[in-house]
């Protein structure tokens, strides 16, 4: 299976929650700058344009975990997506689209746009990490929901 | 092979080039307003539409010619699907995405925000199709690229 958490921009809230996912990042509230900086593709396109779908690895089940930017448009991507696989008749069942956006905020959304469409990362740094450390709580009860969903707990 | 026109709502500028793509309207002489209410999809797509690709036809070399409203991804839509495509090992000789937004003047958008965002239709389509008639050469100079660069040298390989 192929896990795929979309954000504004593929690198924030979409990489924090693949992070979570993929135990990079602890279940607890205790998160440092530092582990969040060391995930891949954090606030970092490494020259991909923006709606390239980023690898973040391999989970305990074997499904490959990707993050994906979709802008404004996190209904329609998703339905393009869909679309896009129904046109060529690949199977469905692999695919799951997680919305890391559901607990992400204008705070969020702002700092990374002024990180990285701006490229003033001092600005925008900052209120990344206080509204991830804000939505943190939420986003490691959405793995641990979608988790649960996938079979991976009882 | 698949051709994916895309633009803002799926309803005027990919509509037209796949439908001069299709023949269905003439590259040589500029579409009058009834042909371009003819071809389907031309100023009918609506928000829910958004997102979907819509079958308009097979061209003679036998593509298949599809069009599609993609909102705000613009920038966005064209590495989303070239990577998804990557990932679901679609090859990427099996389509090809095309944006038409370049195509567009301001008449256009005028038209196609009063006809479809605002649902005034018979102030905005009259308007639209005035701004596509305007646009007509901005559409055969597209048609004609991707005719002679793309899907000619692509007949010869096989």
């Amino acid at each position: 299976m192929k896990v795929f958490y979309y954000c504004h921009s593929g690198v924030h809230a979409s990489v924090i929650t693949a992070g979570i996912h993929l135990g990079l990042l602890p279940q607890n509230n205790k998160i440092s700058e530092r582990i969040i900086l060391e995930l891949p593709y954090f606030d970092d396109r490494q020259g991909w344009p923006a709606g390239t779908p980023f690898f973040i690895g391999e989970d305990e089940k074997g499904n490959q975990v990707y993050t994906l930017a979709v802008g404004n448009e996190r209904f329609l991507a998703p339905k393009s997506i869909r679309h896009f696989l129904q046109l060529f008749q690949s199977s469905q069942e692999e695919l799951y689209l997680v919305d890391a956006l559901k607990y992400t905020t204008a705070q969020l959304k702002w700092g990374g746009y002024l990180s990285l469409e701006l490229n003033m990362k001092f600005l925008g740094m900052p209120l990344i990490m206080a509204a991830i450390r804000k939505a943190y709580p939420n986003y490691v009860q959405q793995v641990e929901r979608l988790k649960v969903e996938l079979g991976y707990l009882n | 092979m698949k051709i994916i026109y895309n633009c803002f709502g799926g309803s005027h500028s990919s509509v037209t080039a796949a439908a001069m793509h299709l023949g269905l309207i003439s590259e040589s002489r500029i579409p009058t307003a009834e042909q371009l209410k003819q071809v389907s999809y031309f100023d009918t797509q609506l928000a829910e539409d958004h997102g979907e690709f819509k079958y308009m036809g097979d061209d003679n070399l036998g593509n298949q010619i599809y069009i599609i409203g993609r909102r705000n991804l613009g920038p966005m839509f064209e590495p989303m699907l070239h990577g998804i495509a990557k990932i679901f090992k679609i090859p990427s000789d099996d389509y090809l995405v095309i944006n038409t937004m370049p195509c567009v003047n301001w008449i256009m958008v005028v038209g196609g925000i009063l006809s479809r965002k605002l649902g005034i239709v018979s102030l905005g389509r009259p308007i639209v199709i005035y701004g596509t008639q305007q646009a007509h050469g901005n559409f055969v100079k597209l048609i004609n690229r991707i005719k002679t660069t793309v899907l000619l040298p692509e007949k010869g390989k096989h």
